[in-house]
């Protein structure tokens, strides 16, 4: 054997350069590591911090939580997938995303296939517990393209939009603008899709986890899909 | 105007200029005295205020004073041999094996003063180690922590100290470009800097085969218009290349792939200012200042509840009670803690003075940090809850907003506690913890995860005065 690691205290193989995440994933499956920012071919980002796990240099030494999505495995590291400090952390970031979301699933587009929900329901929250803050929720819709339109109250800033338009389609018409908790998604020059220089790819809406963008030719709702 | 400060103020500038052209602005590094303010482009503070007409005729320079002291073998604050002498070290620096300096370095023990503590000569070799032909050594004089103003004295006082120990950097990793990043809010500074680099200039101490060597090298000078964010290196780096200061995923490292994605150091104004003195002394020479494990000495940043405030330099591993009472002159009227490091710096509550010297170890081991080593007293009759809804405040107004937990959770911490403190509101305990392990395990930058240090210190050490604001 290569490189080696400990997952859960199980032994493992290395792949030259590979992140926690593609570690863990290849080795003991792909849902055991919730993940929200990151996306099959974009570049890391580590936004979220849902993906963190443990990781200690020696077997019950002191464990700090590292962002899998974006961190190398070091060889010989013990790993730990979900301790009760993992869960809770990852449990207290949805609460968090959940005080600035509409809490409208029923309605939603893509119910039922959304990595939001998934994440939530995975992590197992019950309510949120924050009082009423600040919030995106009455942010105006944008149906003024044919093709791609924005609901950004259901927007959770994970810049896979940003990445997809930028990394894989070259373009780089959407980017993230303001600072801390206004921070928000522009088109152009804060234009809607339609005055923007969007060349209607939908490379943005496949990325996007949650409702906030869509392409009407690529629906996401799971009543589509099955069509 | 600096923040939230003194209503006098404002009434006095709004005689000369109207209420648009009055406008509040970040720290401007004179928190040793009150009454901060900036005419354009320059700072005054103190009794400047009453001298408004002739500022305004451009007739007037400030009357800043501010103490300087030292303790023990000053380094940074001792009188510099002159320009000529000064530079000799460097002459000799540029007969040496570059290993030889980074040898020097390493047994120095040098530290990074802008807050983590991580090891010169370890970045220093690390950026060496990459194979590329364009390499930066970046300067953080983005000294926003409030209330410390350790970066700019070495600036404006000690420019050359800092300039050579760039130079020395460069030599060592085989960087060509020191780029010197000044926040906007001193531009006494940069007129400074700028004018010694112009000195350097004309003595050939910078350029292309620097006094015949194959060493090249020359600097530029930003005027950073930045947030507090821009301080965090790889922000800082962001903002450099014109982009929006987001604090970026690491691995990579900067010391790979930094500035222009190009093998960058990025280090503080004290640190770079101390090469000067080791090249010369040698590395054994400064390690045999201070502790074992924080060697040579720290600059202190006293602010105005002092006797004497001012800027001081101290061995590491001083008691801070000597600190206080001898350099600082006594606290001039009751304080409850001083807040130690920058706002992601501890609480020091005054019953833990007498555990505490100055280094790195001693302040981590009684859960504090010591950061910058800036002090900012929190009167005894100035309620905590207001403290704690300022750290919140100012994490949520900093906040880069990339990390899901300080973006949202910086926010809804302070609404939480102006809730609190603003109605009968109480807060739940179980969910304060609950996001302050969030904010420290979950975040991206020590910004988010520094937060939780000065709020655990105020609700261990000030329990009962934050209790009410709590269901029981
Ligand atoms: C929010 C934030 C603000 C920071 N501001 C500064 C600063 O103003 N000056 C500074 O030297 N370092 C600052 N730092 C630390 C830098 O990221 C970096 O660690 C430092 O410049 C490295 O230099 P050193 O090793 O010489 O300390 C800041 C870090 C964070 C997270
Ligand atoms: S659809 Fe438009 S905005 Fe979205 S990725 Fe393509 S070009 Fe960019
Ligand atoms: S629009 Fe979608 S992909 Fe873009 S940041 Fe918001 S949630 Fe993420
Ligand atoms: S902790 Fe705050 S400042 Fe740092 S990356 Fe996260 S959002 Fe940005
Ligand atoms: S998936 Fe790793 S930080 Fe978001």
């Amino acid at each position: 054997m290569g490189k080696t690691a400990f997952i859960n205290d199980q032994l493992f193989e290395i792949k030259d350069g590979e992140t926690i995440l593609s570690f863990v994933r290849r080795h003991i499956g792909k849902d055991i590591v919730p993940t929200l920012c990151d996306a099959p071919n974009l570049d890391p980002f580590g936004a979220c911090r849902v993906c963190s796990v443990d990781v200690a240099l020696v077997k019950d030494g002191p464990a700090k939580a590292q962002a899998s999505c974006h961190t190398p495995v070091m060889a010989g590291s013990f790993i730990y997938t979900d301790s009760e400090r993992i869960k809770r952390l990852r449990k207290n970031i949805i609460e968090l995303v959940l005080t600035d979301h509409p809490l409208d699933c029923l309605t939603c587009e893509v119910n039922n296939n959304c990595e939001l929900q998934t994440v939530a329901a995975n992590v197992g929250i019950r309510d949120v517990r924050y009082p009423d803050g600040k919030n995106h929720l009455d942010k105006k819709k944008d149906l003024s393209h044919p093709y791609m339109t924005s609901d950004f109250s259901k927007c959770i800033n994970c810049g896979r939009c940003v990445r997809a338009c930028d990394e894989v389609q070259g373009e780089m018409v959407l980017s993230m603008a303001g600072r801390g908790f206004d921070s928000y998604i522009v088109k152009s020059y804060n234009d809607t899709f339609s005055e923007s220089d969007c060349v209607s790819c939908g490379a943005c809406a496949q990325a996007c986890p949650t409702s906030a963008i869509s392409d009407v030719f690529e629906s996401k709702s799971v009543v589509a899909d099955k069509k | 105007m600096t923040a939230g400060t003194q209503d006098e103020l404002k009434t006095k500038l709004r005689k000369k200029f109207s209420a648009h052209e009055v406008g509040e602005m970040c720290c401007l590094g004179r928190c040793h005295e009150n009454a901060a303010f900036h005419v354009n482009g320059t700072n005054y503070s103190g009794t400047d205020i009453d001298s408004i007409d002739s500022i305004c005729k451009k007739e007037y320079s400030t009357a800043e004073k501010y103490n300087v002291g030292n303790m023990g073998s000053p380094i940074l604050t001792n009188t510099h041999a002159p320009f000529d002498d000064y530079y000799k070290i460097f002459v000799k620096v540029l007969q040496t094996d570059p290993l030889q300096c980074l040898a020097e370095l390493k047994d120095s023990g040098l530290r990074g003063r802008g807050g983590a503590g991580f090891s010169l000569a370890f970045k220093l070799e690390s950026c060496r180690n990459v194979e590329d032909d364009m390499k930066f050594i970046v300067c953080n004089a983005d000294e926003g922590d409030p209330g410390a103003y350790s970066d700019r004295y070495v600036m404006e006082q000690r420019p050359h100290a800092l300039l050579m120990g760039m130079m020395i950097a460069g030599y060592i990793t085989g960087a060509s470009v020191g780029v010197v990043y000044i926040r906007g809010e001193y531009p006494e500074s940069v007129k400074i800097i700028s004018d010694a680099i112009a000195k350097l200039h004309a003595h050939n101490f910078l350029g292309k085969n620097i006094l015949g060597s194959n060493f090249n090298f020359d600097f530029k000078v930003i005027k950073a218009q930045g947030a507090y964010i821009c301080g965090e290196e790889t922000a800082l780096l962001s903002s450099l290349e014109g982009q929006r200061p987001e604090v970026r995923v690491r691995p990579p490292y900067p010391t790979q792939k930094g500035l222009f994605n190009k093998p960058t150091v990025v280090n503080n104004v004290e640190t770079l200012a101390n090469l000067p003195f080791i090249m010369r002394n040698g590395g054994k020479a400064y390690s045999s200042i201070g502790t074992p494990k924080s060697t040579g000495t720290k600059l202190i940043s006293l602010d105005g509840h002092f006797n004497k405030p001012g800027i001081y330099e101290a061995d590491m591993g001083t008691p801070l009670r000597v600190i206080i009472d001898k350099l600082g002159g006594g606290f001039k009227h009751p304080v409850k803690a001083m807040h130690i490091g920058g706002p992601l710096g501890g609480l020091v509550p005054v019953s833990k003075i007498d555990d505490l010297t100055l280094d790195f170890d001693s302040f981590a081991k009684e859960g504090f940090l010591l950061g910058h080593a800036s002090v900012v007293c929190i009167p005894e009759d100035y309620p905590l809850i207001d403290y704690l809804e300022h750290l919140f405040r100012f994490t949520a107004h900093e906040s880069c907003g990339k990390c899901f937990p300080c973006r949202l959770g910086s926010t809804r911490g302070y609404e939480m506690i102006d809730k609190a403190r603003t109605s009968d509101y109480k807060m739940d305990r179980e969910l304060m913890d609950d996001l302050l392990e969030t904010l420290e395990t979950g975040s991206l930058c020590a910004l988010g995860g520094g937060l939780p240090l000065p709020v655990k210190n105020a609700l261990k050490y000030f329990d009962a005065e934050l209790a009410p604001y709590f269901k029981k």
